[in-house]
């Protein structure tokens, strides 16, 4: 059998073993990011006023905050799973021929998924709250191409470091919280000062966000920002696998 | 095309102290480790077919060269080809997830092991009718009892119906019942020309399911053949490690001054008997101022894992010992068909008073000798027997 269709069956178990027994089930992957959500929008929107626009409604800042946590949660969720998935699968990697490289790839795979359900959410939502449906929802599998494999990088790379270095999945926790308000996420980026702006050139999550803005709210074909995030996964997931695939086998000796 | 080819097959891992160790080698390609030779050198080739056990002390090697084959290691120097499909229980149910219930694990399990989705499916009454889970297939795997647990991951493995089997201990676990059930299973395969790579410490299951062994030792080949020959060594130099060496304990000197001369085997060269041959020992014997027939002689028989065999003396079987024109007394122990079956064996020597309680002289842990037997029976000897089936001829 295929290797991608062993992935899709590795998929389905961690999408059902990780909710297997509680009472709602599946419904725990749309639940704890809107819970997210709610608790940022209500600090930001209305409690310290925030708005992406002047004059911006409350209930299309909830859209813009939804446009930009879901990416992040998605990002932050597969790669502190994908860290721990050489660890955590340690009998798997010496009693089965598959290849070490699938393990982080599950989590990913599977936080597609959830993701997915979640900008189903946001995108009914934008058209019940507006009105109106953007026609670059179509764009939504590359959006979602970009952010997988920036996570896929990021994830081979941790994963293939963390069984030489455990403290890692501790502070891994730490950068992907910095990570979290080093992006234009909970407020615009106009906010931020003028000279500390440039900073965001180099954050590869800013331009996903943006990217996903821009296609799901703004009815835009968000060229520049998409091009810049793809650039940035390409990138990100050539690095990681090269780090992986060569630290794979040391890593394997002392797991 | 052979099932497998091994050509100085080596493994060794890499130790370190600490696990950021193996990155700062790999950073400043200075050397951190030492390293572990687990396998060296090995050269084998089996052929469809072949049946080949592996046996061995623990950490000589059995599980490493059984995840070369099954393909879960690498090599780290020479050559291994493996033809075919092959199916490894290593660790048993290592897949499994204990929220999900058995069926599900054994699905998960052969698409694990390389089925297609249909070949699952056509797969998946037969695993549940040989693990014979009934009802409790259905139920989540962490209710299982060990035995339950291994029933079902030996179902999955040998369903996928491989060209290589790889079993590693693994029917150690389970009741007998279903020990026998698997060990049928096994033996078909055999008999559809599959090839089996066994590893068990059960050394009776290993010489009657293989025809070839493979006796590692610390790594290396240490024999490689025939079961039975094999095994039959094996067991030699197990029996020998945990044999106390009483040879050098001194005796008493007794007020008397009687004590053995010598103590030869009747064919004085030949160590190394079959069942059924006859052995002798030829004793000789200095009764210093006692009186020969106020000696006695006792033999005991010992198999090195200091199992006694059997013990005699000359006082038991009522035999008068008689001094010869030298003065000395020749006596010999003679066994005209050696019941014993394949071991190491030697003899206790004791000399004794007219009581037969008190010790004169002794000779313990000499004439080493080897037995060998043909046939599969199994224990200390070999025992005369009769079979009768009723309403036979």
């Amino acid at each position: 059998m295929s290797l991608i269709a062993t992935l899709r069956l590795l998929v389905a178990r961690d999408l059902r073993a990780r909710v297997a027994g509680s009472y709602l089930g599946v419904l725990w992957y749309l639940a704890q990011p809107l819970f997210l959500i709610v608790l940022y929008g209500f600090v930001f929107g209305a409690v310290l006023g925030v708005r992406f626009h002047r004059d911006q409604p409350s209930e299309s800042f909830v859209l813009y905050l939804m446009a930009g946590m879901l990416p992040y949660i998605g990002l932050q969720e597969s790669v502190t799973r994908a860290a721990n998935a050489l660890v955590d699968n340690r009998g798997l990697l010496e009693s089965s021929p598959l290849p070490a490289w699938l393990y982080p790839l599950v989590p990913v795979l599977s936080s597609a998924v959830t993701e997915l359900l979640g900008l189903l959410l946001l995108v009914m939502a934008a058209w019940w709250l507006t009105g109106a449906l953007s026609p670059w929802v179509v764009w939504v599998p590359m959006l979602l191409l970009v952010r997988v494999s920036m996570s896929i990088g990021l994830g081979w790379f941790f994963a293939v470091l963390t069984p030489f270095f455990r403290d890692l999945s501790q502070l891994l926790g730490m950068l992907l919280t910095l990570l979290l308000f080093a992006t234009p996420i909970l407020y615009p980026v106009e906010m931020v000062p003028e000279k500390w702006r440039p900073v965001f050139a180099f954050n590869p999550l800013y331009y996903v966000v943006s990217a996903y803005r821009e296609a799901l709210l703004e009815g835009r074909f968000p060229l520049a920002a998409w091009l810049a995030s793809a650039a940035f996964a390409a990138l990100l997931a050539g690095l990681g696998w090269v780090v992986f695939q060569r630290l794979a086998p040391r890593a394997r000796d002392v797991l | 095309m052979s099932a497998v080819e091994a050509h100085r097959l080596g493994k060794h891992y890499r130790i370190y102290d600490k696990p950021q160790d193996a990155f700062k080698e790999w950073l400043l390609r200075r050397p951190r480790h030492h390293r572990l030779e687990v396998l060296r050198a090995l050269n084998f080739t089996l052929e469809a077919g072949d049946t080949l056990g592996v046996i061995g002390e623990n950490g000589a090697g059995k599980s490493t060269l059984l995840k070369l084959l099954a393909g879960t290691l690498q090599p780290s120097s020479g050559r291994l080809r493996v033809n075919g499909r092959v199916s490894a229980i290593l660790e048993l149910g290592s897949g499994f997830h204990p929220e999900f219930s058995g069926i599900e694990n054994a699905r998960m399990g052969c698409a694990l092991l390389g089925l297609s989705p249909e070949q699952i499916d056509a797969a998946l009454p037969e695993i549940v009718a040989f693990s014979e889970l009934g009802d409790a297939v259905q139920r989540p795997v962490k209710t299982y009892s060990s035995g339950m647990y291994v029933r079902l991951a030996f179902s999955v493995v040998t369903a996928v119906d491989p060209d290589i089997l790889v079993i590693d201990e693994a029917l150690s676990v389970g009741d007998i019942y279903f020990q026998k059930k698997s060990l049928d299973r096994i033996r078909r395969f055999i008999d559809q020309g599959r090839t089996l790579v066994f590893c068990s410490h059960n050394l009776y299951q290993v010489k009657s399911l293989c025809r070839r062994c493979l006796w590692l030792d610390h790594g290396r080949a240490r024999l490689l053949g025939d079961a039975g020959e094999v095994v039959d060594s094996y067991m030699d130099a197990m029996r020998e490690r945990a044999r106390v060496d009483a040879r050098a304990r001194e005796t008493a000197p007794n007020a008397v001054g009687a004590g053995f001369v010598d103590a030869a085997f009747a064919d004085a060269r030949k160590q190394e008997y079959s069942t059924g041959e006859p052995l002798g020992v030829c004793l000789e014997i200095d009764p210093g101022e006692a009186r020969a027939d106020h000696l006695h002689v006792g033999v005991v028989l010992m198999r090195n894992d200091n199992i006694h065999v059997y013990g005699v003396s000359t006082r038991i079987d009522e035999v008068r010992l008689a001094a010869a024109d030298d003065g000395r007394i020749h006596l010999e122990f003679e066994i005209p068909a050696l019941p014993l079956l394949s071991g190491l064996y030697s003899f206790y020597l004791y000399l004794l008073d007219e009581s037969g309680l008190h010790v004169m002289d002794k000779r313990e842990n000499t004439l080493p000798f080897r037995v060998r037997h043909r046939g599969d029976e199994v224990g200390v000897a070999r025992l005369v027997h009769r079979w009768r089936v009723a309403g036979g001829d």
